[in-house]
């Protein structure tokens, strides 16, 4: 893991572009909080899961697939995963 | 104690190919859907001559023919099979009479990974000295299984059957690594046919989180024991499942740019157990792979089971 700080949202969002990216290739629209995973960027739910088992490594940390479940929009990801990674680091 | 090596591989492809288009099922999917999520453009369907028999013995009589032996030296018969119509007997005792043979004959059920279990048995045999050739094949007709208007399922599987001459040789000319194998019963029902239905069921986002996460690991453990680096390979050849898992799985375990990647799930779709060897003899026909190159096998499917060795390609 890098020694970034993965607690800060944005650098969450940034990671998490990055990781979009890695897996789908450059998508046509911003890569924003309010874009939608599905209708927005255009990731079928084979890339979704992709991208899930990449974040998990990235940030070190597990998304039960309940919680992949409701995530529909960046910002729903972002947030979970800065939530989990403060509350690994806390526990650590 | 003796080494072992592939001798040849053949494979007997149903003459029916159905595209995606011809699929039986109505529903909103069409080619391009399927083709994006699965990379599969067609599969074989077998009609009722095509017997898992028939064509074990179709690829069983090429790979022989291929391997220049006398079938009298088979003396012993593999089947790797989770298609077999009926409980008992195995395909394999039948298909040794088919074949004019009486060698010792039985069949594996591994599903998708039977193909790399089975290799692993006849090559062992052969090392302590029970056999000295040994026929392996893997056989499916999965789309008897198939529920055509199953939404989840009835496009991705296809039918075949694939075959392997294994041959008793020098230690030193050893050609079938170190295999790592393994299950995880407790993924049980990922992949099953339970026991009130005729058609196999699979939650295919778990099994395609299940691969895209854990198979390159064993894959790799496969290549330190053949002592050789994924960026080596000269040819990689995932159980055929889906082909965005071949892809996902070949990135993760980094093979090199030279090494050819193994897409025969394109025009067969998921044969389990034949998939390996029909992959194969693929390549070998269109002269991607050559005699002697260092190829990665891994086969995974229900269970989870899974088994994976480096083989120099026949």
């Amino acid at each position: 893991m890098s020694d970034i700080n993965l607690t800060d949202s944005t650098t969450v969002l940034a990671t998490l572009t990055e990781v979009i990216e890695e897996i789908a290739g450059p998508r046509s629209v911003a890569i924003t909080r309010e874009a939608a995973f599905d209708a927005d960027l255009g990731l079928d739910s084979l890339t979704m899961v992709e991208i899930i088992v990449v974040a998990e490594e990235r940030f070190d940390i597990k998304i039960p697939d309940s919680a992949f479940a409701e995530m529909t929009t960046v910002g729903e990801a972002v947030d979970f995963i800065t939530e989990s990674v403060k509350a690994a680091k806390a526990s650590a | 104690m003796n080494g072992a090596k592939i001798l040849s591989i053949a494979a007997e492809r149903p003459a029916k190919t159905m595209s995606n288009d011809e699929l039986p099922g109505k529903f909103d999917i069409d080619d391009a859907w399927i083709q994006s999520r699965t990379g599969i453009a067609t599969r074989g369907v077998a009609n009722d001559e095509e017997t898992l028999i028939e064509m074990s013995a179709g690829a069983a009589s090429k790979a022989i023919a291929a391997a220049g032996i006398d079938p009298a030296t088979i003396d012993l018969t593999i089947v790797a099979t989770s298609s077999n119509p009926i409980t008992t007997p195995g395909i394999a005792p039948p298909l040794t009479n088919r074949l004019s043979l009486t060698s010792g004959a039985f069949d594996i059920m591994a599903a998708c990974a039977g193909f790399c279990y089975s290799l692993n048995v006849a090559a062992d045999s052969i090392r302590v000295g029970s056999a000295r050739n040994v026929l392996v094949v893997g056989a499916e007709r999965i789309t008897d299984r198939m529920d055509w208007n199953d939404r989840n399922t009835c496009y991705l599987f296809g039918d075949g059957a694939g075959a392997a001459i294994v041959a008793a040789t020098d230690v030193e000319d050893d050609g079938i690594g170190p295999v790592v194998w393994g299950s995880d019963g407790a993924l049980a029902d990922y992949i099953a046919q339970p026991i009130d239905s005729p058609y196999l069921q699979m939650d295919g986002q778990a099994v395609f989180k299940w691969a895209i996460t854990e198979v390159a690991g064993i894959a790799r453990e496969a290549c330190e024991k053949a002592g050789i680096e994924p960026k080596d390979l000269a040819a990689f050849v995932p159980h055929q499942a889906n082909l965005r898992i071949v892809e996902s799985v070949a990135r993760s375990l980094g093979v090199g740019e030279s090494t050819v990647v193994a897409d025969d799930v394109r025009y067969s779709g998921n044969t389990s157990a034949a998939s390996i060897p029909l992959a194969i003899a693929r390549m070998k026909d269109e002269g991607r792979i050559q005699s002697g190159d260092s190829t990665l096998l891994i086969g995974f499917g229900s269970g989870m089971t899974w088994a994976s060795q480096v083989i120099r390609c026949p």
